[in-house]
């Protein structure tokens, strides 16, 4: 289309450089982990494997897939996450867009209330106190309601609205007679997918990856989200002596490094095939041709 | 649809009457009553989640112990907080967790927005989503995963690089056990983590700026540095305020995983922060009032650069938070 | 704000628009709703807590038994069966109701953070009926903290007589707090699982003998370095396997005290969980190990392996010519350097005290788990009965090692473990060692031969159960001394003890890598910073505590 100025080829092979040195930066550690979970379990206590593996051989992953604790957790993580999503997104569009009304009585003290709660927070005691007295301990509701409320989220949805909506555009719908909800509904969430995709998808990484509430507030292994056992099995491996020391020294008390990289990879897979996947909304909402005047 | 009650009409009414302000109020209510209605939920959700336990705050006045109790516990005023203000490890602690912060920002923070500009410009659109998913890959892991790659990578002797940087005849390099290479590893370390998931919020807002600009701008013969400076940065500006505002609430803040993991009792000097610290001291010793004086402090401060940088920002004519 | 031609466009493609996106809006509203309606049922069907324990039980007799919460240690290992709902635990639970006639409930504790959640139970008032740890400063910080109750001597009698027969007078007085029973102490039988091993096939190929004491072991290490008898090139060779946990063992300066120092002195400077970085013998221990990181006798990297996981990998690769380690089927560290040099031999090694010294080391705590009574539990005696109850021969038996014909199987009177056994009675995490932890430590026979032999028939790898006989001979040469057991907490101990062991961690990382002609100046500076951060007033609050002591 347009003739390719010589500074804008130096421009291209510059971008691909560096993207490729970041890419394989980013490819690369992944591809250890990977490596470490098909290879022998002698040659990975040996530290022997970097990029490929050694002792090529599935048994850890016969043993993560077919443990039906692992593919249950998966299954409820997904449930809890999905359900997380949309209670967060429902709350986060019931925040901001009031905020973006200027004319709203209030607005800076609703405002304040959130930001204070991004820096003030009580502490794990008395919140565990809390979800002990509401009756959540140990259920799935403890896991999605108490963080659903993101200040964070709000504040850049806020922004977005404010800044990437055309005021001449919420003008022109009001004098045909919407109401504000209207507006919101019509212009404003159309035209916003590209943030709403977005903030989905800090919602449901976040839920997906957090497991510090389920540590403490779960007891039933069956309300394991899948972090959370991906933790104690990179975690439980502690020191051998922690381990020989406290488990009487039978057989099989060792998690295995191997198993640990399968895990990693069980549990991570999932969530990063989300944003592949949300990619298409990241285009433009939809414009209604050019708003002159 | 009703037009008459428009709210710009009701502004200009001129009579201010205490009858006529209530009546304003509730005209006001009548037109606008679904914003409130909307903002029911997610404030029922402060209140409860988060307004609710801010009681613990006051656990830094107390000697609180969870045996006797909250309301057993007797008031001590600012003890805890001149206990820690004594300690002279607490000044270490904070210079660390100042220093790497700061660093993490000066770095870390143009590099998202760096990466979602050179993203943007590529053409390929399989280029473009494949790389976009891999340099976020870095985000998931964990911790303690992380720092078994890097020692494998970067131990003096045994460390993949410096290994074969021995075979060649070099010096090693000590990137973690020198306390200023550690200081440019943990940087980059942290860089190479959050990136690739930073870019995700700024490609969204790229997305939102009006194609036609970049049009307009090739057809005035603007070549591509000129179109980035000149449309691209400006059309983000906003996220990068708010985003910057955030962060630099901040930078008394440091989460545990991370210098507790890369760090190590070589540089520990350097390694040694806010939240190691409180691990030591408060949670492991099970003396919560530390813990949670040492948190208001990081809060108070945090709350107090939130609102200063919004200030500035809106003496520059930006958009902040406000 | 015109209304000209261009509007009312405008106007007709928002409405069109806007009608398509009201119904989807619209649409999503409804399926939110109905959603969130859904969940709420379900949820309320679910019930308010996750399956329960309780509902296993179906004997009438449990209207009538008390129940009691016992916590119980969740690692959360791949393969393994959640810890407070799996066979085992309802086995116990089946038995317990039907024996004594006591309900229990299993509380999971996360391993790693056992003491955050017991916190959070108690500040809930939620907590179990007994809190434990492993470790006596913890257990005794609760006492401090008054969270825990008396057991009074009538209750122990009445409930627990098979438990005092089982534990022994000598070991119930270790929970003795002011002199009354706070703890319960599980027993611990002697283990020989800690063994440090050397390449015997190393020192014949380099014609020399097993070392007897400091100087002749440093030697070796000299000649491993030197004369490189693997075969792998000098630089490769690790004569001594050393990681952070070898640098900041608070007991390892045995080799390097005195023959006769007072028992105040060992009481004040002599303890496991606690560093004395001001003592003489620590200094002479960190001369020495300054001088073997210099010469390059131990890895170069050591302060970086935080987890000793460096130290055994080079260990199994054949670069170490002495491990020191604790040795059991698993992990495999033995199989695996004899699959990678088949002609590794192995010895234990003798004690190696400084010339003119004789052999000293510690001796191990009698006890392992110390078991405390809440506060708040109103039924000490159903506990006490319950921990006796698990004392019981047959219990244990079949705790420890499992069903006949399924676990194990009996060939003339002889147990036959079932290693390869995955049925879902197979024991929780080879051994079922969470679960009865309560009163024990291992398998105990009564007879120390027969522990010695029982351990060795666990723990040892196929081939190698001499090492445990050998470990058993070695150590009877050294001279065991036990710590001292204040009568109190010391309280001085609790509050610093975290930031002294950061501390220690540091100082023994850099006084080890610093020059030698540094080492004098350099440990003078983190003597007096030890003492300063909290040692002092430890080491005052001891000597206060034992002259009170002594006095009684």
């Amino acid at each position: 289309m347009m003739k390719k100025k010589p500074s804008d080829l130096i421009f291209d092979i510059f971008i691909y450089f560096t993207l490729i040195i970041a890419v394989l930066a980013c490819l690369l550690p992944f591809f250890h982990i990977m490596s470490v979970s098909l290879s022998s379990s002698s040659a990975v206590m040996l530290q022997k494997v970097s990029l490929f593996p050694v002792g090529l051989n599935f048994e850890a992953y016969r043993r993560v897939l077919g443990d039906n604790s692992m593919i249950r957790s998966l299954f409820f993580t997904i449930y809890i996450t999905v359900l997380f999503t949309i209670l967060g997104m429902f709350l986060t569009i019931c925040y901001a867009y009031p905020l973006t009304r200027k004319n709203l009585k209030g607005r800076n003290v609703f405002l304040f209330l959130g930001l204070f709660t991004l820096y003030f927070g009580g502490g794990i005691i008395p919140e565990y106190v809390l979800i002990n007295d509401l009756g959540l301990m140990n259920t799935m509701w403890c896991l999605i309601l108490p963080l659903a409320l993101s200040p964070y989220n709000m504040i850049i949805l806020k922004t977005f609205f404010t800044n990437s909506i055309p005021e001449s555009l919420e003008e022109s719908a009001k004098l045909d007679g919407c109401s504000d909800i209207g507006i919101l509904l019509k212009i404003v969430l159309p035209l916003s997918t590209p943030v709403l995709a977005t903030l989905s998808l800090f919602f449901a990484v976040g839920r997906w990856n957090s497991f510090q509430d389920a540590l403490f507030y779960i007891s039933d292994a069956k309300l394991y989200p899948l972090q959370l056992k991906l933790y104690y099995i990179v975690n439980a491996s502690g020191s051998t002596e922690t381990l020989v020391m406290e488990s009487g020294g039978g057989v099989e008390q060792l998690q295995p490094e191997v198993i640990r990289a399968a895990s990693v990879m069980f549990a991570t897979i999932p969530i990063i095939l989300v944003y592949p996947w949300l990619q298409k909304y990241f285009v433009k909402g939809v414009m209604i041709g050019a708003v002159k005047g | 649809m009703a037009v008459t009650n428009a709210p710009n009409v009701i502004e200009n009414r001129k009579n201010l009457s205490p009858n006529n302000k209530i009546r304003k109020f509730f005209i006001y209510l009548k037109n606008n009553y679904w914003l409130y209605i909307m903002l029911i939920f997610p404030i029922a959700f402060l209140i409860i989640f988060k307004y609710i336990p801010m009681y613990g705050l006051t656990i830094a006045f107390k000697d609180y112990d969870v045996i006797r109790g909250y309301g057993d516990s007797p008031w001590i005023g600012f003890e805890a907080f001149k206990e820690v203000f004594r300690m002279k490890d607490f000044y270490k602690v904070l210079r660390n967790t100042l220093m790497l912060n700061l660093l993490d920002l000066v770095v870390g923070f143009p590099a998202p927005i760096i990466l979602a500009i050179l993203l943007n410009e590529v053409t390929s659109k399989w280029f473009k989503k494949i790389s976009q998913t891999i340099l976020y890959l870095p985000h998931f892991l964990s911790w303690i995963i992380i720092a078994g790659i890097m020692y494998q990578l970067l131990s003096p002797q045994t460390g993949l690089i410096n290994s074969i940087i021995i075979k060649n005849g070099g010096q090693s390099i000590p990137f973690l056990t020198e306390k200023w290479h550690w200081l440019f590893t943990y940087n980059a370390i942290g860089v190479w983590q959050s990136a690739g998931w930073g870019t995700i919020i700024y490609l969204a807002a790229i997305s939102g700026i009006n194609s036609e600009l970049y049009e307009a701008a090739t057809v005035d013969g603007a070549g591509r540095l000129r179109r980035i400076w000149h449309i691209t940065l400006p059309g983000i500006k906003s996220t990068i305020i708010v985003l910057l505002i955030i962060n630099l609430g901040r930078i008394m803040g440091i989460s545990f995983d991370r210098p507790y993991a890369i760090g190590n009792s070589i540089v520990l000097e350097f390694s040694d922060v806010i939240s190691t610290f409180v691990y030591r001291i408060g949670i492991q010793s099970v003396r919560y009032n530390i813990a949670t004086a040492v948190g208001l402090f990081q809060s108070v401060i945090g709350l107090i650069l939130v609102l200063l940088t919004d200030y500035i920002a809106k003496r520059f004519g930006e958009d902040g938070i406000f | 704000m015109k209304h000209g031609f261009m509007s009312k466009m405008k106007t007709v493609s928002i409405k069109q628009k806007g009608e398509i996106q009201l119904k989807k809006q619209f649409s999503k509203i409804i399926c939110f709703s109905l959603a969130v309606a859904l969940m709420a049922t379900m949820a309320a069907g679910c019930g308010k807590k996750g399956s329960s324990n309780a509902d296993n039980e179906t004997s009438s007799k449990s209207e009538q038994a008390v129940e009691i919460k016992i916590p119980v240690y969740e690692r959360g290992i791949q393969g393994e069966p959640a810890a407070n709902d799996n066979f085992w635990t309802r086995w116990i639970q089946q038995k317990a109701l039907e024996d004594i006639n006591v309900k229990v409930t299993y509380v999971p504790i996360p391993r790693q953070q056992d003491v955050d959640k017991f916190n959070m139970l108690l500040a809930a008032k939620e907590a179990p009926d007994i809190i434990f740890s492993y470790d006596y400063p913890v257990i005794s910080a609760f006492y401090t903290r008054g969270a825990l109750q008396e057991i009074p001597k009538d209750v122990l009698d009445k409930n627990g007589p098979n438990l005092k027969k089982y534990l022994g007078e000598e070991t119930l007085k270790y929970g003795e707090i002011d002199g009354k029973q706070y703890l319960i102490p599980a027993r611990r039988p002697q283990s020989y699982s800690y063994m440090t091993l050397i390449r015997q096939d190393w020192l014949e190929k380099l014609n020399l003998p097993m070392p007897t004491n400091l100087d002749e072991y440093y030697n070796v290490l000299k000649a491993f370095k030197e004369k490189d008898p693997s075969g792998l090139g000098s630089n490769n060779i690790i004569p001594l396997t050393f990681s952070l946990k070898n640098a900041t063992d608070a007991v390892a300066n045995y080799g390097f005290r005195s023959d006769d120092i007072s028992e105040e002195e060992h009481a004040m400077y002599s303890d496991v969980l606690l560093p004395s970085l001001s003592w003489e013998p620590t200094k002479e221990m960190l001369r020495f190990n300054n001088k073997l990181y210099n010469e390059g006798l131990i890895s170069q990297e050591f302060a970086l392996d935080k987890d000793g996981k460096k130290a055994e990998a080079d260990f199994m690769n054949g670069k170490a010519g002495i491990y020191g380690g604790y040795i059991a089927k698993s992990p495999p560290i033995i199989q695996t350097l004899m699959q990678n040099v088949p002609t590794a031999k192995l010895k234990v090694l003798p004690p190696q005290p400084a010339p003119g010294t004789t052999a000293k080391g510690r001796e191990y705590w009698p006890f392992g788990m110390l078991s405390g009574i809440n506060k708040e539990c109103k039924h000490v005696d159903a506990v006490i009965k319950f921990i006796d109850w698990m004392s019981r021969e047959d219990i244990l038996f079949t705790l420890q090692k499992g069903i006949e014909g399924k676990n194990y199987t009996l060939k003339d009177g002889e147990v036959v473990l079932n290693n390869d056994f995955t049925g879902e009675e197979k024991l929780l995490n080879g051994t079922n060692k969470d679960l009865w932890c309560l009163v024990t430590e291992s398998e105990d026979l009564g007879d120390e031969m027969k522990n010695l032999e029982a351990e060795a028939k666990l723990r040892a790898p196929e081939g190698f159960e001499y090492l445990f006989t050998e470990n058993y001979e070695q150590t009877k040469k050294i001279k065991g001394i036990q710590d001292f057991l204040f009568d109190r907490p010391v309280e001085s101990v609790n509050k610093y003890r975290k930031t002294l062991l950061s501390k220690y961690e540091e100082a023994a990382v850099k006084l080890i890598m610093c020059k030698p002609s540094e080492f004098d100046a350099l440990y003078e500076t983190f003597k007096t910073e030890y003492l300063n951060s909290g040692y002092q007033e430890i080491l005052d609050e001891k000597k206060q505590i034992y002259n009170e002591m002594k006095k009684k």
